[in-house]
């Protein structure tokens, strides 16, 4: 079996869930299809992060949420270097989990990379912390902390003037 | 504007729904969940849905064979090959006296679904679902394009029996979504694992040939040249 082969196997098996939590993640068709393109032949390119996986689909998860994370900063980022950077928004109140994707496009704008993961793992998809903390590779307590300043963060730039 | 969420907080996340889909190990409390759980139970069957339709759909072109790069050294190329198809669920394995570049793949995956009649109600089997003797199931299949098929079954204590086709080579079957097969099953009384394998062919290919390599290799479930396959692994409790 060839490792095109191999990832094509992997295509078929878990490709779909890719896809929706691209979609989810990015609310738009075209950028979807592209990270589903991008996660795989990443993974075509070094398959090496699949021979330490525990669970592929969790490894697929991860590399998807931090791709989706990367295209919304990297698109504000654009937004800001071409002075079109949309009015600021309100930032959702932080107790209740985002209900539109505009919500977590503010989000996102406010917190650091890993907070930001978390954040989408506990308030997107309701995971528990343990499995947070399996999908990020550090401690419950961390995860715990990483919400915490999250929230905080959050809190403040609610009550900023 | 779209809702991101479709569930209670106190139900099982996606990820463990999609690990289960895609035939990943979860926890027995888990399973327990989703059997209790009606929501997520339609939650499972609808993702399953989803990656069957998925399955079904061609290959991307930047998926597809490239030409091979120079200048890796052999033997570290077939450690990660290797490696990389020790962890899919599953795969083609080796045939004796078949190399690696003879294998053809079919365009395209076929797909076995596994209905369930249980009581009153009839429910779409998702990897590692929990039936129950006495339950009646029946199979479909799917291709994208037309093959030749047999269906295999193991039960608890290992036994394996060919469900289908009754004749010595596997049967053609059209190109389609989830075509019924003819013939319907009822649980017996033995518990534990229950696997069902469905091969498609390119040619008319000896069903005992194909039963033979399966039963030796179970569970990394090797195939004869030229034919590929899908499983699903239910558990059968009291």
């Amino acid at each position: 079996m060839s490792r095109t082969n191999s990832i094509g196997e992997l295509y078929r098996s878990h490709g779909a869930a890719v896809l929706r939590r691209a979609r989810r993640l990015l609310a738009n068709e075209a950028d979807a299809q592209e990270l589903l393109q991008e996660v795989f032949t990443t993974l075509l390119r070094d398959p090496q992060p699949l021979i330490r996986a525990r669970s592929a689909m969790a490894l697929l998860y991860t590399i998807t949420t931090n791709r989706a994370l990367n295209r919304i900063r990297n698109e504000q980022n654009r937004r800001r270097l071409l002075h079109l950077a949309p009015e600021a928004a309100p930032a959702p109140t932080p107790a209740a989990p985002p209900d539109t994707h505009d919500d977590l496009r503010t989000i996102l704008r406010l917190l650091p990379e890993q907070e930001a993961a978390a954040f989408v793992y506990r308030h997107v998809d309701g995971m528990t912390h343990a499995e947070i903390a399996d999908l990020l590779g550090c401690s419950r307590r961390h995860v715990a902390t990483l919400l915490d300043r999250s929230r905080e963060r959050l809190l403040s730039h609610e009550h900023a003037p | 504007m779209t809702n991101l969420h479709d569930r209670a907080h106190d139900c099982i996340s996606d990820l463990l729904l999609d690990q289960m889909c895609a035939g990943e190990p979860v926890s027995p409390h888990v399973r327990a969940h989703v059997d209790a759980c009606e929501p997520c139970r339609d939650r499972l069957a609808a993702i399953v849905r989803e990656a069957a339709r998925f399955r079904q759909a061609e290959l991307p072109p930047w998926l597809e064979a490239r030409p091979r790069r120079t200048g890796v050294r052999p033997l570290v190329a077939a450690a990660s090959l290797l490696a990389v198809a020790s962890l899919l669920w599953l795969v083609r394995g080796p045939v004796p006296g078949e190399r690696a570049d003879d294998a053809i793949r079919l365009k395209g995956g076929g797909a076995l679904t596994v209905y369930v009649r249980q009581a009153e109600r009839t429910f779409v089997a998702a990897p590692g679902a929990h039936v129950h003797p006495g339950d009646a199931l029946r199979l479909a299949l799917s291709t994208p394009e037309p093959a030749w098929v047999a269906v295999f079954g193991r039960d608890a204590t290992g036994r394996w029996s060919t469900y289908h086709p009754m004749g010595d080579l596997a049967e053609p079957l059209s190109a389609g979504s989830e075509q019924l097969l003819d013939m319907a099953l009822e649980l017996d009384a033995e518990l534990g694992e229950e696997t069902f394998v469905a091969v498609f062919c390119t040619g008319p290919t000896d069903v005992e040939a194909i039963r033979s390599v399966i039963m030796e290799t179970f569970p990394i479930l090797a195939y004869p040249p030229g034919c590929h396959a899908a499983s699903l692994t239910l558990e059968k409790t009291p």
